[in-house]
């Protein structure tokens, strides 16, 4: 009856250290808006080209408040820092 | 001009798909830190890809949605926004203009780096217009024109 009891209590124990273990969190988490939609006429598709990435604009932000300003489209070259 | 705070770089001649972005802060201990990073492609040159729905939209390969490679901020949410279509067909939901990153555990430090991957696909805007090569029957209809053309016109003349 004994050994019983301990093996309950044993039993007990582990599932609540299990239930307070600390569950890891995903590093980061996804989420997509519609946001403004836009449409792009006249495309005949899309390919991956990663060494022109001349059209992409830039922003950081600081927790004062400040933000860079923006990286004009055609100015930033890909293995250069912005 | 004065010390800039960040840097953002790229390998260059590499695929976005696989290729990692580095982002340091370049400050120290005492600088603000970075809490977010917004990556906005020029409309109708380049959209960032996701991984779901896989190929979507008609034209454009397999995307990857946002990832650290390293240095992980826990808690970092990144919106994609501003869903892209192209002509008259409906957005398939694959390709956005921006991303906008709001980085998790109080951002990134003074001095520390992280690493993440992101595709971008750049458009094809070069129209391709395919040399129009006649049909044989059409080759033969107008050849016949022609030679009853000329027949007309010789009979005309003998007359």
């Amino acid at each position: 009856m004994a050994r019983r009891s301990a093996r309950l209590a044993r039993r007990t124990l582990l599932a609540a250290a299990a239930a307070l273990a600390p569950v890891a969190l995903p590093a980061q988490t996804v989420t997509q808006s519609a946001g403004t939609p836009y449409t792009t006429p006249a495309l005949s598709g899309f390919q991956t080209l990663g060494n022109d990435l001349n059209g992409i604009g830039v922003v950081a932000r600081f927790s004062n408040g400040a933000s860079s300003p923006i990286l004009s489209f055609g100015t930033w070259a890909a293995g250069s820092t912005a | 001009m004065s010390t800039p705070l960040w840097s953002l770089s790229i390998p260059g001649a590499s695929d976005t798909f696989t290729a990692t972005w580095t982002l340091s802060h370049l400050g120290n201990n005492q600088s603000p830190a970075l809490i977010g990073l917004s990556l906005i492609g020029a409309p109708g040159a380049r959209v960032f890809d996701r991984t779901s729905p896989s190929f979507g939209t008609d034209g454009s390969a397999q995307g990857a949605d946002f990832v650290f490679t390293s240095g992980a901020l826990a808690g970092t949410v990144a919106n994609y926004t501003n869903i892209v279509s192209v002509g008259a067909a409906p957005p398939v939901g694959d390709l956005f203009e921006r991303i906008d990153v709001e980085f998790g555990s109080g951002g990134l430090l003074g001095g520390a780096s992280l690493g993440f991957v992101a595709d971008v696909d750049a458009a094809r805007t070069g129209a391709t217009v395919d040399p129009v090569v006649p049909e044989p029957a059409t080759v033969l209809l107008t050849a016949l024109g022609l030679a009853g053309a000329g027949l007309v016109a010789r009979r005309r003349q003998l007359a």
